[in-house]
C-alpha cells in the first residue's frame, strides 16, 4: 500500500514523523459512503450503511 | 534523572525516570498536546493543522538516545547503566474524541503499516534489543492523555516477561520439536470454547491460562515472529480482527472498555528467535462492568494471579457481543 513519510525536527530537537495514505479515505468520524472500508459501526443498531449486517 | 538500576533479587532492570513525574496529566480538551495545532490556538506537540497518523519522540521518555550518564555510581551488587533507548508516541488520528475502536478499518490498516514501519526502523538501531508496541487505554489504566494514541518503547534489553516467554518457547521446542504458541493455538481449536473470533490469518481467544477475566490473545495463524513477515492480506486481516475484538469489548456492556494492549514480537538483538511467535495481548482491568480486578497482594507481592472467572464463560460473553461470532466462522466487517 502507498504510504508517505515526512520526518521533521521539533524545536527541542526531538523528531516527529507524519504518515500519509494517499489512497485512503479519511473518516469524518461518522458513516462514510464506502461502508465496507470505512465502517465504524459499534453495533447492528448503529449500522446506518448496512455494512455490519444490521440492515438487510 | 534517568537510569537503569539492577534489581539483584529479581534479576531485572528497573527504569528510573524522575522527570516523568511532571508529565502532562489529563489536560482540558483545548490543550490536548496530540491534537493538530490550529491557527492562533495553543501550540500542541504536532505543528500541523491536520494529519492522518503521526509518531514522535516522547517528551517525557523512559529511555533516551543519547542517554545521560547515571546520576548515581553503581557497585558490583547495585549495577547501573544509562537508560539508552527510544520512546515514541503514536497518535492514531487527528480526531480528539473517540478511541481506536472508532477508527475505520482503513485507518486501522494504515496504523498496521505505521507500526510495521516503526518496528523496522527502531529495531535496526544497534543499541535496541526489543521493540514493544502498546496502548494503555482509559483512565482506569492510568492514561494521562485522552486523545487516541499508543506508544512504542525501544528497549536496550529484552524485558522480563518476554524473556520468560522465550525460555518457555525454547524449552518446548527442545522437548517436542514444535512451536509452543502453535501448539497453544491447536489446543484452543480442539476445545473451541475459548475462541472469540478469527479470520484467515489470525485467531482471537481468551486463553485457557487467562489471568484477567476478559484477557484476549490474538495469534497469527502462520508461524511468524514479527510484523515484518506479514503480507498485504495478513496486514488487512490484523486490522480486521483488531476492530472485531475492540468492538466486542465496547459492545459487551456499552462502555468504552479500558485495556492494556501489548504486541509481542521477537527481540531485535540480531539473534535467531525462530521458536517465538507473534501475538497481541489485551489485558482489560474490568472483572464486571463496574468492578476492577486489582493487582493486589498475591499478584504484586507473589507474582501469582487469581482469576475470579473462567475463560470458557468469558469467551462466550465476548463471542455473543456484537459483532456476534460463532465458533469457526469468519467475521466480515
Amino acid at each position: 500500500m502507498k504510504m508517505t513519510k515526512k520526518k521533521i525536527q521539533l524545536e527541542d530537537g526531538r523528531y516527529l514523523v507524519y504518515f500519509g495514505f494517499p489512497e485512503s479515505k479519511k473518516s469524518s468520524g461518522s458513516q462514510d459512503t464506502d461502508a465496507a472500508k470505512t465502517c465504524c459501526c459499534r453495533s447492528k443498531d448503529d449500522d446506518k450503511s448496512g455494512c455490519c449486517g444490521g440492515k438487510e | 534523572m534517568s537510569e537503569l538500576r539492577w534489581h539483584p533479587i529479581l534479576q531485572e532492570w528497573v527504569i528510573t525516570a524522575t522527570h516523568r513525574q511532571n508529565r502532562t496529566f489529563l489536560p482540558p480538551d483545548d490543550y490536548c498536546p496530540l491534537c493538530p495545532t490550529k491557527p492562533d490556538a495553543f501550540p500542541t506537540e504536532i505543528p500541523s493543522e491536520d494529519y492522518e497518523i503521526v509518531t514522535f519522540e516522547n517528551k517525557f521518555p523512559s529511555f533516551r538516545h543519547p542517554a545521560p550518564e547515571p546520576a548515581v555510581e553503581g557497585t558490583e551488587l547495585y549495577k547501573v547503566r544509562p537508560a539508552e533507548g527510544i520512546c515514541e508516541v503514536v497518535s492514531y488520528t487527528s480526531r480528539h474524541d473517540g478511541t481506536l475502536t472508532d477508527c475505520t478499518l482503513d485507518e486501522m490498516r494504515n496504523l498496521v503499516e505505521v507500526w510495521t514501519d516503526r518496528f523496522q526502523e527502531l529495531s535496526s538501531r544497534d543499541f535496541i534489543d526489543y521493540v514493544l508496541i502498546f496502548e494503555n487505554k482509559g483512565k482506569d489504566i492510568g492514561v494521562t492523555l485522552y486523545h487516541p494514541h499508543g506508544q512504542i518503547y525501544a528497549f536496550p534489553f529484552i524485558p522480563p516477561k518476554i524473556q520468560t516467554e522465550l525460555k518457555s518457547a525454547s524449552e518446548h521446542k527442545q522437548k517436542t520439536g514444535r512451536c509452543l504458541f502453535c501448539d497453544i493455538i491447536e489446543e484452543e481449536y480442539k476445545d473451541k470454547r475459548r475462541i472469540v473470533a478469527e479470520n484467515d490469518s489470525f485467531a482471537a481467544m481468551v486463553p485457557f491460562f487467562a489471568r484477567y477475566p476478559y484477557e484476549v490473545y490474538i495469534f497469527s495463524k502462520k508461524h511468524h515472529q514479527s510484523m515484518l513477515q506479514f503480507d498485504e492480506a495478513e496486514k488487512a486481516d490484523l486490522a480486521n480482527i483488531l476492530k472485531v475484538v475492540l468492538l466486542k469489548y465496547d459492545n459487551m456492556w456499552g462502555i468504552s472498555l479500558p485495556y492494556m494492549m501489548v504486541m509481542h514480537q521477537a527481540p531485535t538483538d540480531g539473534l535467531d528467535y525462530d521458536h517465538y511467535h507473534f501475538h497481541i495481548e489485551f489485558h482489560p482491568p474490568n472483572r464486571t462492568q463496574t468492578k476492577l480486578k486489582y493487582l493486589a497482594g498475591c499478584e504484586t507481592g507473589a507474582g501469582s494471579y487469581i482469576n475470579d472467572t473462567v475463560a470458557e464463560e468469558k469467551a462466550a460473553e465476548l463471542r455473543q457481543a456484537e459483532p456476534s461470532t460463532v465458533e469457526n466462522t469468519f467475521i466480515k466487517l
